[in-house]
């Protein structure tokens, strides 16, 4: 073949994969708009709508046209749904907590159709079978040029709606301001409730009309709606932005499988977006903004278990000794996975609770720390209290890198951190010299360390859990203690000034961006040691146990604890926990259900977690003299 | 003769092609009220933020104590004992009157391994205490200090907590960014009684206003802004009359 019509035959399919990313991007930016969230759902609507057809064609019969038209149509209709039950009641709770509930939907969606339809990939046969069309010495099958010819029209049809019709410049009014939009007679809710219709039946046809190109299964929707989001964010949220982000990315995604490597090709939309955040970070679309004064939760005023009580309960550990020495291994394992979580959400803690910066890469640097540490004791036979320290000092300093380069980016920083933690598991997987790539490493050196009076001591973490349970134990109240004693400092007072409002903590005299970076790299530099001490108890590692979807389990944790607290972030990893291993008993995917619609439900209804729970169930039993607060 | 508390040399601000303001000198003088007014867009609010550092000038100087603080970030300023507050108000929506207060005195307390790692001693949390409790009964706020500040009933009493909290850094010089703005008569009053106090207390104000009528009885001087200068400096009854 011509190396010119090569190139032209990799031209036409970078357009094809650009239609599909353009489509899923265009339903992003609509919802976007108006909710100020990327509508991480979506992602599982695409791969409803390809098993949707799927379904309707293999057990109804129905042709593959019908079948799509129907498939469409559902599709809009949950993505209203999900709308005004999901996104609505939990955008006045506030908009981090809208993103996490976007999260998991995708996460329930996904697991209700594992549990349906199993991990064997399904295929959907074309109606035009392998028909493809010839131009010159290029070709492309018939259901490709479908998605292109779809996707430009839905494209045209979309401008149009936003462009001239009443709905499309409610939508545009909307999304600068809501409030001003509905003095002008825009009706919110019905504007509101047509975008997610519209974007539904975007991500609808999508997925209809990928069903017969590719083998789909429930999860191929995940790194799909994840490019679709750096896209959104590429085209700084505007349609025609978008339109060029997306051939941007898809074209340069296949012209670098073609010329170079398949590797790295899933990096290119996310190294895009981290330029485009690096040199444009003002251009960026809309701001996240800040909630307005009203919507705040009003944090009550904490109170902190003194020194005290944490020594009380060190006591009483240490009293039940012979409680966990009769335990069996089962459960040691538990109490030892708990403690990990424990180190790891009351670090996140410290960032999201206390300093009111989220982060999605906190397994990111968790892993970090976890290949650090297995680096350090195989490759240059560090001692295990050096290389635990190496482990934290190394998830410190590439968190100095980012958070330095983050500052730049205020008010896109969720986002930033969200590419950050899949970038990092890309690496993991993609630098398969020193990391082992997708099969990780293996035999990583268990703990070992002397103990003045005990003499020297190796752990082995199949026989002697209760060893390992009492270093994580004695790891778990060093955190929790250092974290007490920075929430109770000067630099906590920073943190809260800088959570409430940053420019006002700037006028009462807080450097707001070293107590930043400074947070950052404490927060990440703890998560580093639990990481350490993961790879030392498990032995192996592997770039799948820090993904982005774990450091939405530990912001879950967190939130169902109850943040900005030191009960909280132990109380949520230790239900979680437990509660993830009683379900994983039975199915992994009705666990995952489970587990997601309890979260949307804890959202919604007990927005300060377990332990703000907890604490009106106490005042109802025992009601102390309420505090009297003049009008 | 003694330094002025605050200068600006020749400062202006270009915004693209619009110059916000023009070489524009003048001084605060140790124990006065400056009150700076001029209609919308005169450049009042440019200068605040030049001052408190929130926007960096194009050209010139600002001197605080006669240092040269222009290329400060505001919290440096702060601790210098420069003291802001916004003209849409803000506070510390989320926290109690006496937390937003206690925060605002953030630049009063310290850091510090020992601290870290042992507390803050007694001694100083007392002091801090009886600091908070002083803001608060000068403010006026004291029996709101439990209360969240983002159910204060009125407006006057968040404008209130706002000085408040910047007064918490202890200031040499107060900078409020239109007090009276949003205020019903009564409101005006005790913010200019609040002024006053302070003022007698040994502060030194400024701040600016874009009308003029109401405040005029507040100030001991009085400047005019437009278009980016200053006109002709006055004592304040003078300057009344002038602009009518």
């Amino acid at each position: 073949m011509n190396d010119w019509v090569a190139l032209g035959q990799f031209a036409l399919n970078g357009l094809f994969t650009s239609s599909v990313y353009a489509l899923v991007s265009l339903g992003l930016v609509i919802v976007f708009g108006v909710m100020k969230i990327g509508d991480f759902a979506q992602g599982a609507f695409y791969v409803l709508s390809s098993y949707l057809v799927f379904t309707v064609e293999q057990y109804a019969g129905l042709p593959y046209g019908i079948a799509a038209l129907l498939a469409v149509a559902v599709i809009a209709a949950i993505s209203w749904a999900n709308g005004q039950l999901v996104y609505l009641p939990l955008r006045r709770v506030g908009i981090g907590q809208t993103f996490i509930g976007a999260l998991g939907v995708l996460l329930v969606v996904i697991s209700v159709l594992t549990l349906i339809f199993g991990t064997d990939a399904q295929t959907v046969a074309s109606p035009w079978g392998s028909y493809t069309i010839r131009l010159g010495g290029i070709a492309i099958s018939a259901q490709k040029a479908l998605v292109i010819g779809a996707a430009l029209v839905l494209i045209g049809v979309t401008a149009f709606l936003l462009r001239y019709t009443r709905w499309g410049k409610a939508l545009r009014a909307l999304s600068q301001n809501e409030e001003a939009a509905a003095l002008t007679g825009v009706n919110p809710a019905a504007t509101r409730g047509l975008a997610f219709v519209w974007a539904g039946v975007l991500v609808g046809v999508a997925g209809a009309l990928m069903a017969p190109v590719w083998p789909f299964e429930a999860t191929s929707g995940t790194l799909l709606v994840l490019k679709a989001f750096a896209i959104t964010v590429i085209g700084m949220g505007r349609v025609r932005g978008v339109l060029l982000g997306a051939l941007l990315v898809g074209l340069s995604e296949t012209m670098v499988q073609a010329y170079w490597s398949a590797q790295f090709s899933d990096l290119i939309p996310f190294a895009l977006l981290a330029l485009v955040m690096l040199l444009r970070p003002q251009a960026l679309g809309p701001d996240e903004g800040r909630s307005a004064p009203g919507a705040h939760q009003v944090q009550q005023a904490i109170r902190w278990p003194g020194t005290v009580y944490l020594a009380l309960a060190a006591g009483l550990l240490v009293l039940l000794s012979p409680w966990w020495a009769q335990m069996d291994n089962f459960w040691l394992h538990l109490l030892i996975l708990m403690g990990l979580n424990v180190i790891m959400v009351s670090s996140l803690d410290l960032l999201t609770g206390y300093a009111g910066i989220p982060s999605l890469a906190h397994a990111g640097f968790w892993g970090i720390g976890a290949y650090s540490y297995a680096l350090l004791m195989m490759r240059w036979g560090w001692p295990f209290p050096a290389a635990l320290l190496g482990a934290a000092s190394i998830s410190s300093g590439a968190a100095l890198v980012v958070s330095l380069v983050g500052l730049r980016l205020r008010q896109h920083w969720t986002s930033f951190t969200f590419i950050v933690g899949v970038i990092i598991t890309m690496l993991l997987t993609d630098f398969e010299t020193v990391t082992g790539g997708p099969n990780g490493l293996i035999g990583v050196p268990a703990a070992s360390f002397v103990l003045p009076g005990l003499g020297p001591i190796i752990l082995n973490p199949f026989r002697d859990k209760l060893g390992y349970f009492y270093l994580v134990l004695a790891l778990v109240l060093l955190v929790l203690w250092i974290k007490r004693r920075i929430v109770r400092s000067h630099m906590g007072q920073a943190l809260v000034a800088l959570r409430e409002d940053e420019g006002l903590a700037q006028a009462v005299g807080v450097p707001t961006e070293r107590y930043k970076v400074g947070v950052f790299v404490i927060s990440c530099g703890l998560t580093g040691i639990a990481g350490g001490l993961f790879a030392s108890y498990l032995t192996y590692l592997n770039p799948q146990f820090f993904t982005f979807e774990k450091s939405f389990n530990l912001l879950v944790m967190n939130l169902v604890g109850g943040s900005a607290s030191l009960l909280g972030p132990v109380i949520g990893p230790a239900a979680l926990t437990l509660f993830a291993e009683w379900t994983h008993a039975f199915n992994q995917s009705i666990a995952e259900i489970i587990f997601g619609l309890l979260l949307i439900w804890t959202l919604i209804y007990l927005p300060g977690g377990l332990i703000a729970g907890s604490r009106r169930i106490m005042r109802k039993i025992m009601p102390l003299a309420p505090a009297s607060l003049p009008k | 003769m003694m330094t002025p508390l605050l200068e600006t040399r020749r400062l202006s601000k270009q915004f693209g092609g619009l110059l916000a303001l023009d070489e524009l000198s003048f001084q605060v003088q140790r124990g006065e009220i400056l009150g700076i007014v001029g209609h919308n867009g005169a450049g009042k609010s440019t200068l605040f933020h030049l001052i408190t550092g929130f926007l960096r000038p194009t050209s010139g100087e600002i001197l605080f104590e006669g240092h040269p603080v222009t290329a400060w970030p505001p919290y440096r300023r702060v601790r210098r004992g420069l003291a802001p507050t916004f003209q849409q108000t803000r506070l510390f929506y989320g926290l109690t009157v006496e937390e937003n207060v206690r925060l605002g005195c953030f630049t009063q307390q310290r850091g510090g391994l020992r601290r870290f790692l042992l507390g803050t001693p007694h001694r100083e949390r007392l002091t801090m205490q009886r600091r908070v409790n002083e803001i608060l009964a000068l403010t006026g706020l004291e029996r709101f200090r439990a209360q969240p500040a983002s159910q204060l009933s009125s407006y006057g009493y968040q404008r209130r907590l706002e000085v408040a909290i910047a007064l918490g850094s202890g200031p040499k010089l107060l900078l409020l960014d239109e007090p009276f703005g949003g205020l019903s008569p009564s409101g005006i009053e005790e913010m200019g009684q609040l002024i006053q106090t302070l003022h007698d207390a040994g502060l030194t104000i400024m701040f600016i206003e874009h009308r003029m009528k109401s405040i005029w009885s507040y100030c001991s001087r009085l400047f005019v802004m437009s278009g980016g200068r200053l006109l002709i400096p006055q004592p304040a009854r003078e300057a009344l009359h002038a602009s009518r």
